[in-house]
């Protein structure tokens, strides 16, 4: 945190320094999904003196189903929303929301314009907050380290969409676990089985090959990084976390497409396992799956030598396997809150960088996927080093995009 | 070894075999004896010879068929072999070493061509102690005519679904039996073989599992000292097998086989029902390990995931080529299981233990065995062994000695953790012990005919393959 005295001579872009609510921020959304809708309503909530100021997004629909979302939501506040006629449809989306005068740039495309956004954002001068995962390849990753170091020097904040590190009862077990509740940590785990989410959008007539990868972002690894970024992100972060922003040295890992196998679900897999290790010898198992009708598991784990810990119970453990201490009794908000503190330091003129975990984890996750889907093993110099930059060859909606191929182990390359 | 030493030797499967135990008496090595079973603690265990026949008046009541009790190479023992494989001829020799005084003297596989490269190897290998005469067989009933032939130690070697009919037939039969792992790959073939368990048990002969690592001087020194406490209470058990997919049976396909039945049979190992997948018939070595570091306590629950990605093609018949297992045990402690079979691919066997005061690393392959913690740094440097043979090796002095071993509940307690690895997988589901072994799934039909209609089954996907 950058203190008083320091913090007066930075230059804080559109934020008056120092003076508490001294004027009303205006917040620009790109990215009008599910998440984008969400992050700009409680980017809303955050603050008193907020209104949402410019809107846009790939596709026009997207972008009016967002609109009236929120105009629902916040039809007893109407001034919250001021967007007016600054609604942006198109590749170009992000520019023109820029350009319209934002304080704050919410980014909640699919991830695998997050590096392109976040530059840009951070270039112009204006705060971030963007959902992870940050990147879907290491040059993307590369990128946003990057960025993340030009947006200290510009004094400009980038908040990250890894929620977890902002909810109340996880920040008190993370706080145990590094004051040595637990000891010296030994092993970790995390399971995250979910059914996966639907089929985003059936092919219509009409529709180039990019209109429908788009539409179906989650189901292409060039777009969401399959979804062992795309969701299994907030697990890697939490060890992350954990590790006191530790990184493991080595990753090998599996996974493949058993359940959701039909060409309309893209190429993405259905499940992955992991395991990692750290330089001074911690293990870490992740195994995650998306298929649909099997059972459920979400659950992390940290063994140390003193006891153990339930992350997602924040429960401690001790030798014995006995129970010492719930440190928290539910849920906090977390996609409020980190929205909550986003504002809150803006208001007092302090920085928040979270770019350097957020790229990080998300590297973490992109390792896994590169080892999986090639069957290496991968140091961590190998994969932050990675040559696969998947994006296509032009973002223009006539740009043929055969269907790519699911990864074989043994078979597909690492590059 | 000479047979008066293996004849006294101390069956403690856990421990390596030091001289000075191998010279003590019978009578002292009795007396030390205690029964075992799953409520005795782990110190008693670790101090118990690990054989489930008590002492010796009760032993001496006994009839051990086919052995005088007490009387070292007392007489000719004659060797049955069922199941005419690679394995198999491995532990034909194995047990032919294992013993100055053993015949082979009847042998069966389903394939009469099996049967001719069997008695070519054999007749090689131990000229002296082939002795089978017309006692070949082939055929889908050639294991009966071997134990009518009057053997008294039979080997069963065949795939792993036809384990369990085998077994009950030859504990039926009063015969001696070294059955290769796994011991069945669904649940009703692996009640059956917890019966013959018990029945052996009350016959006082022996049953005798191929799960090599218990055998090998370097894992039960290693496994003693970490159930001993060495490392501290064990928090997390990780295990990989990861390899190849070596192309097995490259001659045989559709094209010279007649039937559905000689089709899968002769490419064994791509079905579930006869192979159990690979994780229940390859991997369930590094499984036994994790179970054995639980001090043979089966895990509460599996999760798994698993798929099929790149061995794929139809003559791969329906098993998946990777795995990753969850198991769960009930004070707490998480064990991972990871294995694959795919060309081109990272590969690594190895076993991790961790505990609160140390971790274990081993590589079985490598016979690197580690224990390090704050105040911990041991490396394994003894004498090494081939377990396959020690497995030979122990089974014929305990038989010699009139105590012969019995290690089914460890060997079917693994092969069903492993088969409860494989329902989760196959599943999606949450497959708890009693689950598993509740299960009415039967994967290995029944009145199995050469010409039966025998459709392969198409390969199982999670969340829409019904647990049953």
């Amino acid at each position: 945190m950058v203190g008083g005295a320091l913090a007066s001579s930075l230059q804080f872009p559109s934020v008056t320094l120092g003076a508490p609510n001294s004027r009303k921020l205006k917040v620009g959304l790109v990215g009008c999904g599910g998440r984008g809708t969400g992050a700009a309503a409680q980017a809303m909530k955050a603050d008193s003196n907020v209104e949402l100021w410019a809107l846009g997004d790939a596709f026009e629909d997207q972008l009016t189903k967002s609109e009236k979302n929120l105009a629902k939501q916040f039809e007893k506040e109407p001034d919250k929303l001021s967007v007016g006629n600054r609604k942006f449809v198109g590749w170009d989306a992000i520019d023109r929301v820029i350009d319209a005068g934002p304080d704050v740039v919410l980014i909640a495309t699919p991830p695998h314009f997050r590096p392109q956004h976040l530059r840009k954002v951070v270039e112009a001068g204006r705060h971030c907050f963007a959902e992870k995962p940050v990147a879907v390849d290491a040059p993307g990753v590369r990128s946003v380290l990057e960025t993340a170091e030009l947006a200290k020097k510009k004094g400009v904040s980038i908040v990250s969409g890894l929620c977890w590190r902002y909810e109340t009862g996880m920040q008190e077990i993370m706080k145990r676990i590094h004051d040595g509740a637990i000891g010296d940590i030994v092993s970790l785990e995390s399971t995250r089985y979910t059914r996966g989410v639907g089929k985003l959008a059936e092919r219509q007539p009409g529709w180039t090959d990019m209109v429908y990868q788009m539409r179906n972002w989650y189901y292409y690894t060039w777009l969401s990084g399959d979804f062992i970024a795309e969701q299994f992100v907030h697990e890697l972060d939490k060890m992350a976390w954990l590790m006191k922003g530790e990184y493991p040295t080595n990753c090998i890992a599996s996974g493949g497409r058993i359940a959701r196998t039909e060409r309309k679900y893209g190429h993405v897999y259905d499940h992955f396992n992991a395991h990692f290790d750290y330089a001074n010898g911690v293990k870490y198992y992740a195994s995650t799956r998306h298929e649909p009708n099997t059972d459920g598991i979400w659950r992390d784990h940290a063994h140390g030598t003193n006891g153990w810990c339930d992350l997602m119970k924040y429960t401690l453990y001790d030798k014995n396997g006995k129970p010492t201490e719930r440190v928290a009794k539910k849920r906090t908000d977390m996609h409020q809150l980190e929205h909550n503190e986003m504002y809150a330091s803006l208001r007092r003129g302090e920085m928040i960088n979270n770019g350097e975990y957020m790229a990080k984890s998300t590297m973490m996750a992109i390792m896994a996927r590169m080892s999986a889907y090639t069957g290496k093993a991968l140091t961590w110099e190998q994969a932050i080093n990675s040559k696969e930059d998947l994006s296509p060859p032009s973002y223009d909606w006539d740009q043929p995009l055969p269907e790519p191929p699911v990864a074989k182990p043994g078979v597909t390359q690492f590059i | 070894m000479n047979a008066t030493l293996r004849a006294a030797f101390p069956l403690n499967p856990l421990k390596p075999n030091p001289a000075s135990e191998a010279r003590r008496p019978r009578n002292a090595m009795n007396q030390d004896k205690t029964n075992h079973d799953s409520k005795s603690t782990r110190r008693s265990f670790l101090k118990t010879s690990g054989v489930a026949v008590g002492g010796a008046t009760l032993a001496s009541t006994l009839a051990f068929p086919g052995v005088n009790f007490g009387a070292p190479d007392s007489r000719k023992l004659k060797i049955g072999w069922v199941g005419l494989g690679g394995r198999g001829t491995g532990a034909i020799d194995q047990a032919m070493k294992a013993d100055s005084n053993l015949e082979l003297y009847a042998m069966a596989d389903v394939f009469e061509d099996k049967v001719e490269a069997a008695e070519a190897k054999v007749k090689t290998m131990h000229p002296n102690a082939y002795n089978v005469g017309a006692r070949k067989f082939t055929g889908l009933d050639g294991f009966n005519k071997v134990l009518d032939s009057g053997v008294d130690v039979v080997l069963l070697t065949t795939s792993p679904g036809f384990r369990p009919q085998h077994i009950a037939a030859a504990v039926e039969a009063g015969v001696h039996v070294f059955a290769e792992k796994p011991m069945a790959t669904d649940a009703p073939g692996a009640r059956s073989v917890r019966e013959s368990i018990k029945k052996a048990r009350e016959k006082g002969t022996a049953l005798v599992d191929g799960f090599v690592w218990r055998w090998t001087y370097a894992q039960r020194d290693t496994y003693e000292r970490i159930l001993g406490g060495e490392i501290g209470d064990i928090r997390t058990i990780y295990s990989a097998y990861n390899g190849n997919a070596r192309k097995r049976y490259p001659t045989w396909g559709k094209h010279n086989t007649k039937t559905d039945l000689e089709y899968q049979i002769r490419r064994w190992y791509y079905f579930t029902w006869l192979s159990g997948d690979h994780c229940v018939e390859q991997a369930v070595h590094s499984i036994d390990k994790m179970n054995w570091a639980m001090n043979d306590t089966p895990p509460e629950y599996a999760i798994a995931s698993g798929g099929r990605q790149v061995r794929t093609g139809e003559e791969f018949g329906n098993i998946f080529d990777h795995f990753a297992i969850e198991y769960h045990w009930a004070n707490g402690v998480d064990g991972y299981h990871y294995s694959r079979q795919q060309d081109n691919t990272e590969g690594g066997v190895n076993d991790r233990i961790y505990g609160t005061k140390g971790v274990y690393t081993g590589e079985s392959g490598r016979k690197h065995h580690t224990l390090i913690g704050d105040d911990l740094k041991w490396r394994w440097k003894g004498a090494s062994n081939n377990g396959y043979q020690t497995e030979h090796d122990e089974m014929y002095a305990s038989i010699r000695a009139g105590n012969p071993i019995n290690t089914g509940d460890r060997m079917i307690n693994t092969t069903m953790t492993a088969i409860m690895g494989r329902m989760a997988a196959y599943t999606g589901k949450k497959i708890t012990w009693d689950m598993a072994w509740n299960s009415q799934e039967k994967l290995v039909p029944d009145n199995i005919k050469w010409d039966m209609d025998l459709p392969v089954r198409p390969v199982r996907m999670p969340g829409k393959t019904e647990f049953i």
